[in-house]
């Protein structure tokens, strides 16, 4: 009976989906046995922090006010970029809008390195708004996507495990691909065309195709190229930008909510930029 | 009278039986996170070997489906695949546990490899897992490995349980 039970879940779950609350309930039920294995690690962490000393602690202060520093320069530059983006859009007569998203920040509970499955657990569930196909980022890039949400928790599939497929973009040449995940922090880049103008050092980011992962977030940067006789794509290796290994605090976006009001207005400023396209035409 | 015995027996462990899973799942989720995860043994099974082996008034067919499915969860595989071979591991030890229980630890650690090997080379058809060479060795010798935490855990496990039945 058992038997025929995990058969028919397996089938369900497999081709169907159908499971995912049998699965968020489960979830739920490991988080605490989760969170207590996480303590080890925690704790590792905590004491290695607590014995830096005064002078390291100088030094990390005087790089963050540093970082801090550039940081602010480069977000008065991108606000400009932002305002200039959206006056040429207009311009173009486009809708003049960049997804905006809800952050959040969650801790990393658990990593798994099992050859099975790549995923990270975090301390961020249903109750805080999570929901699954989340984009979860961290400083330097995209980390993965909300697969599976408990009420406490979360599971992120990250972008290297061989499941995952995203649509990328090489930032340079704007050359669209899809980027494969094949395990233990790398990736593979597929369908670019053998005649790409792609080199090694090229980064990849997210093309917004799909609708799950917003536009512009670097994903990998091109680790090898590979041509291979008559073939008619690239053979093309990756590897995340984003510290997978290391990620302790990551940002969960949410695409933001958008009001009928909001919406209206949109609908009326597309209209109104459509009639005046026409009128100039005309 | 020997029915009533064994039935006793597993009624005055219960607390050992769950605590023990527990830690075992805890464990399970301790090392998959390390980067040697390949070569250790799934330790809620080994535990439940234990119990299966050694308590023979339950079957455990149930615990292990309910295993299984929270080794689905924790390794992020299809729900129900782990569930199946825990199921049908549990089912094959089930058929010869009156001889698995008079063997000594040491002999029961080579049915422990056999098993585990059944275990590994199911998993490697059903989830194909993307192994390094490093890891493809880990992956293979995780029986032996369990081998090893059987020698450990069951005189350990025996002790407790002798210790609680003659309280």
């Amino acid at each position: 009976m058992a038997f025929i039970l995990a058969i028919v879940l397996l089938a369900a779950d497999r081709y169907g989906e159908m499971v995912s609350e049998l699965r968020g309930f489960l979830l739920a039920g490991l988080t605490p046995i989760e969170q207590v294995a996480s303590i080890p690690k925690t704790f590792f962490k905590e004491f290695d922090r607590d014995i830096v000393d005064y002078d390291e602690l100088k030094r990390q202060n005087q790089i963050l006010k540093t970082e801090v520093l550039l940081l602010k320069a480069k977000q008065q530059q991108l606000i400009n970029l932002k305002q200039e983006v959206a006056r040429l859009e207009s311009l173009l007569g486009t809708t003049g809008k960049i997804a905006d998203h809800t952050v959040q920040i969650a801790t990393v509970t658990q990593f798994s390195q099992n050859p099975i499955s790549q995923f990270m657990t975090l301390n961020k569930g249903s109750k805080d708004g999570v929901s699954t196909q989340d984009t979860v980022i961290d400083a330097n890039g995209v980390v993965g996507q909300i697969i599976n949400v408990a009420p406490y928790s979360a599971r992120v599939m990250l972008i290297t495990d061989p499941d995952h497929h995203l649509p990328v973009r090489i930032q340079r040449t704007s050359q669209r691909g899809i980027l494969k995940g094949s395990g233990y922090d790398s990736s593979e880049l597929n369908f670019i065309p053998s005649n790409s103008n792609i080199k090694v050092g090229d980064i990849i980011e997210t093309s917004g195709l799909g609708g799950v992962f917003p536009s512009g977030y670097p994903v990998a940067t091109v680790t090898e190229v590979e041509k291979t006789g008559s073939a008619p794509y690239l053979k093309i290796f990756t590897q995340p930008i984003s510290e997978l290994n290391k990620a302790h605090k990551v940002l969960i976006l949410k695409p933001e909510a958008i009001s009928p009001q909001t919406l209206k207005t949109d609908l009326d400023y597309d209209l109104n930029s459509s009639l005046n396209q026409t009128e100039t035409g005309d | 009278m020997g029915e009533s015995f064994t039935y006793h027996r597993s009624a005055k462990v219960r607390w050992y039986f769950v605590a023990s899973l527990l830690l075992a799942l805890v464990s399970d989720s301790l090392v998959i996170s390390v980067h040697a995860s390949p070569i250790f043994p799934p330790f809620s099974l080994l535990v439940l070997f234990y119990w299966a082996g050694h308590f023979l008034d339950r079957s455990y067919i149930v615990t292990a489906f309910i295993l299984g499915l929270l080794s689905d969860t924790l390794t992020q595989t299809p729900l129900g695949a782990h569930a199946i071979i825990y199921v049908s591991l549990i089912y094959l030890l089930s058929r010869h546990r009156l001889h698995f229980r008079s063997f000594t630890p040491w002999q029961q650690a080579i049915f422990i490899t056999g098993y585990f090997f059944i275990y590994q080379f199911t998993n490697w058809i059903f989830f194909d897992p993307l192994l390094t060479d490093t890891h493809a060795i880990y992956f293979w010798l995780m029986p032996f490995s369990a081998a090893i935490f059987w020698i450990i855990i069951a005189p350990l496990f025996n002790r407790f349980t002798l210790q609680v039945e003659q309280n």
